[in-house]
């Protein structure tokens, strides 16, 4: 007698055991342990299974030369100035700089703004953000005058102001503009072999009053055949710290910013 | 007993896995795209007019400065500047030439600035010579021996842009000795801005 039957997931499990079957029965049992272990391998790769543990990041200190991708990076130190050259902060903010020397160890050129990806703005020290574009029509009268909120962890604030219930979405920090300080000019290029001493600067709130930064150096890879893309043999920045520290922050010193600006 | 079924034998698996392994090896190790992607170099020295199929090309002199001086800036080399004037003829058509770098003797690679007028490519209209000068900040060990490498494909990583496309690689004629002169000299040039070259150089007096 016949019954009625769901064919669908039976169906689904009859094909799929009569497929294993048919590989599977004719196999000696070292072969369907091997098939096994291997099925278990491929099965676990899409979950991370082979990625590295997550690396700790290495110390950074001022004076200390430090490889990352393909620069050797020594930060000499941070400062602080009203403005420097061209870069002129807006009222109720003042210019921070990170001067390093940078070494293009490669055999080919990189775009400056790689070493901007690599050191992105240090964070909690009153970093004004960038301007999301929907707000570049909007009058800008409030706060310290950019229309934005300062990255800064603000010492002298209300501590009675109730934190707002749903937190507004971290603002995204500006990558650094990037002088040659030897002639003041924004070099595109670091071409392999030469040192470059320059100065990684962003906009900061007065607000800010610590005397360290906490400065990042993130990991930069070579990708020498791309599969996402048709561009090959490039350095992609990663997520992943490769070294961080406490920079000082040394007093202004104007004279000595615009002379280097002169040269 | 059952009919129709071969048995998966060790030896059979060996023959698979093998031929699998060999085809693999075959894709990774053969140069296989080399005869894709290489372009039709065309070797020259300062001076001659080399044909590149697309334009005619020429690179009239090559100069060394600590500092280039243009309308409102001024640039200092981290190492020198190699000043390349250069004169592009265009024969087919308008052309932009996208690719300018040097390479030095070690393999190293060296991108133009475009600081104080210095040009990083040019664009021409046929029947017309188009001057324009190149400048490349380049370290000291990179000066003798080094070629230019200039085309309408631009420079990039992996040349990409440059396939199976005639490309001019031209000696710059620096020996060892000269590097260390040209070194130690301090020298200032002023870049020209880019422009119809004169009959001297190869132009049709602009």
């Amino acid at each position: 007698m016949k019954h009625a039957r769901n064919d669908g997931p039976d169906l689904a499990f009859r094909l799929g055991r009569r497929m294993v079957a048919a590989v599977a029965d004719d196999m000696s049992t070292v072969q369907r342990v091997g098939v096994g272990v291997v099925a278990a391998l491929v099965a676990v790769s899409p979950f991370g299974a082979w990625n590295e543990v997550e690396a700790q990041a290495d110390p950074l200190t001022a004076g200390t030369p430090v490889e990352v991708g393909p620069f050797e990076v020594t930060i000499e130190k941070a400062a602080t100035a009203d403005e420097l050259g061209y870069l002129v902060p807006e009222p109720g903010n003042h210019m921070l700089a990170v001067v390093a020397n940078v070494t293009n160890t490669g055999e080919v050129p990189v775009n400056s703004g790689k070493l901007g990806e690599a050191i992105p703005a240090p964070e909690s020290v009153g970093i004004i953000p960038e301007v999301p574009l929907e707000d570049l029509g909007a009058d800008s009268d409030d706060g310290a005058g950019t229309g934005t909120t300062p990255d800064v962890a603000d010492p002298s604030a209300d501590p009675s102001a109730s934190p707002s219930p749903s937190e507004p979405e971290k603002p995204e920090l500006p990558s650094a503009s990037i002088v040659n300080i030897k002639d003041g000019t924004s070099p595109i290029i670091l071409n392999p072999g030469l040192t470059y001493r320059v100065a990684l600067i962003w906009e900061q709130s007065d607000k800010f009053s610590g005397d360290v930064i906490p400065l990042r150096i993130m990991e930069l890879t070579w990708i020498e055949e791309s599969a996402a893309s048709l561009d090959n043999e490039y350095w992609l920045p990663l997520d992943e710290v490769a070294f961080t520290g406490q920079i000082p922050i040394e007093p202004a010193k104007p004279a000595a910013d615009a002379e280097a600006g002169q040269q | 007993m059952r009919h129709g079924r071969r048995r998966i034998t060790w030896k059979g698996t060996a023959l698979v896995v093998g031929a699998v392994t060999a085809g693999c090896a075959l894709v990774t190790y053969l140069p296989q795209d080399k005869g894709v992607d290489t372009p039709f170099i065309v070797e020259g020295q300062v001076g001659e007019t080399l044909d590149l199929t697309y334009a005619e090309l020429t690179v009239t002199d090559v100069r060394v400065a600590d500092t280039l001086t243009g309308f409102s800036e001024a640039a200092a080399a981290g190492g020198t500047f190699v000043v390349v004037d250069a004169t592009w003829r265009a024969t087919q058509g308008e052309t932009s030439f996208l690719g300018a770098e040097i390479t030095d003797r070690q393999g190293r690679r060296f991108w133009p600035t475009d600081l104080t007028g210095c040009s990083t490519s040019a664009n021409a209209q046929p029947g017309y010579a188009w001057r324009t000068t190149y400048c490349f900040d380049v370290p000291r060990d990179a000066l003798a021996g080094a070629t230019v490498r200039l085309a309408r494909g631009g420079q990039s990583e992996d040349h990409a842009d440059q396939r199976r496309d005639a490309v001019a690689v031209i000696e710059l004629g620096i020996t060892p000795s000269e590097a260390e002169t040209l070194w130690e000299a301090e020298e200032t040039v002023v870049p020209e801005e880019p422009g119809y070259a004169p009959a001297s150089a190869g132009g049709s007096e602009g």
